[in-house]
């Protein structure tokens, strides 16, 4: 059991600082394809886990702790992209073409990831990154495993239209 | 390329996608040390002001009481539809102002073409019936000529959704199925039992 209890205590400190290690780079990529670039991706990790200093939580486990952690982000996420500062400063979004070269065909592929609808991003990212079985991504975002499965069927069907169906 | 290497292919390129949106060393470092000082900024603040807490909390609970009793009806009405969702059995009996259409076919918005209700079957590796469609029966007595059901499996109590075709075979439904055989369909919130006809 992986209890995070703010104090004073250095070992308390720790345990933050422990779960930043284990799911800091889950954190900033479920970010980043959210929000589509680092220095968003940075800001809304860094908030997540601010979230955690400011109001300890403890969890069951360490699936509970990344469970919360998962749907902590893609809340903030999704706040971020509903907020009207975004909207109007960020109606473009901007990309870092520059983490792939222009000839690397990566780039539409992760272009076309970041394409993908709000709904779609948390399974897409669990399922092929993570690893997570469909039922598993149900139990971690409280929905049913078949909705899951629709949503990547979606997530499919528009990347095989985005990518040309060179790839898929 | 066969059809598993070329999964195997796209699956790797969104691997490798995620990849690269990876955090780079500064990034991690950034965080990690505003993280810390947060900490100790916190851990200092309590500790010169032990009674900050209590200053903040008790103006804030006044307003959190008057919001919650502003909410109460809301929430009251959400806490009625999770348990909608969850407990079918307590909602089958349905509002009757939102019967769906009599018209002969599932009056239902169209979410997909033919092909998108066989992927779909496929992806929740369900079996999709072929034509001819047969007719169902909900409980509220009325026959519907939907088409093949085709994730409803009356022994089965996993199956959530189903796609559903209209008697002329194009128009694709999305409807939610608990314990194998209440259905909900996307445009009415009541739950129906289904009971195929012979």
């Amino acid at each position: 059991m992986v209890a995070i209890c703010y104090s004073e205590c250095m070992d308390d400190l720790c345990n933050i600082e422990d779960v930043f290690e284990r799911h800091f780079s889950m954190v900033y990529r479920l970010s980043y394809s959210y929000l589509g670039s680092a220095a968003d991706a940075e800001d809304a990790a860094q908030s997540v886990f601010m979230k955690l200093v400011r109001k300890p939580r403890a969890f069951k486990s360490q699936e509970h702790e990344k469970a919360w952690l998962i749907v902590c982000t893609s809340n903030h996420c999704k706040d971020v992209l509903k907020s009207a500062h975004r909207t109007r400063v960020y109606a473009l979004p901007e990309r870092d073409h520059t983490l792939f070269s222009t000839e690397d065909s990566s780039s539409d592929t992760m272009e076309a990831v970041l394409r993908l609808p709000e709904r779609l991003k948390d399974c897409v990212y669990l399922h092929y990154y993570e690893g997570y079985k469909t039922a598993e991504i149900g139990r971690l975002l409280g929905i049913p495993a078949s909705t899951v499965r629709n949503r990547l069927s979606d997530a499919r069907a528009l990347l095989r239209k985005d990518l040309g169906g060179a790839t898929a | 390329m066969s059809k598993d290497e070329t999964k195997l292919e796209f699956d790797a390129g969104i691997r490798k996608a995620y990849d690269a949106m990876g955090p780079t060393q500064d990034a991690r470092e950034r965080v990690r040390v505003r993280l810390v000082e947060e900490q100790r900024t916190n851990a200092q603040a309590n500790a010169s002001h032990p009674h900050r807490k209590a200053m903040i909390i008790l103006p804030l609970a006044a307003g959190i009481a008057a919001i919650a009793v502003v909410l109460s009806v809301g929430a009251l009405s959400k806490s009625d539809a999770t348990k909608a969702e969850l407990q079918p059995n307590a909602v089958v009996q349905k509002n009757e102002e939102k019967q769906p259409s009599t018209s002969g076919t599932v009056s239902l918005e169209v979410a997909a073409e033919e092909d998108a209700a066989m992927d779909a079957a496929e992806a929740a590796n369900v079996r999709y019936a072929e034509p001819p469609y047969q007719a169902v029966t909900l409980d509220n007595g009325k026959t519907y000529e939907v088409g093949a059901l085709a994730s409803i499996d009356p022994a089965s109590d996993s199956l959530e959704t189903a796609w559903a075709l209209d008697k002329d075979g194009n128009a694709v439904v999305e409807c939610t199925v608990a314990q194998g055989r209440y259905v909900r369909f996307a445009d009415d919130g009541a739950w129906y039992e289904l009971v195929p006809s012979s």
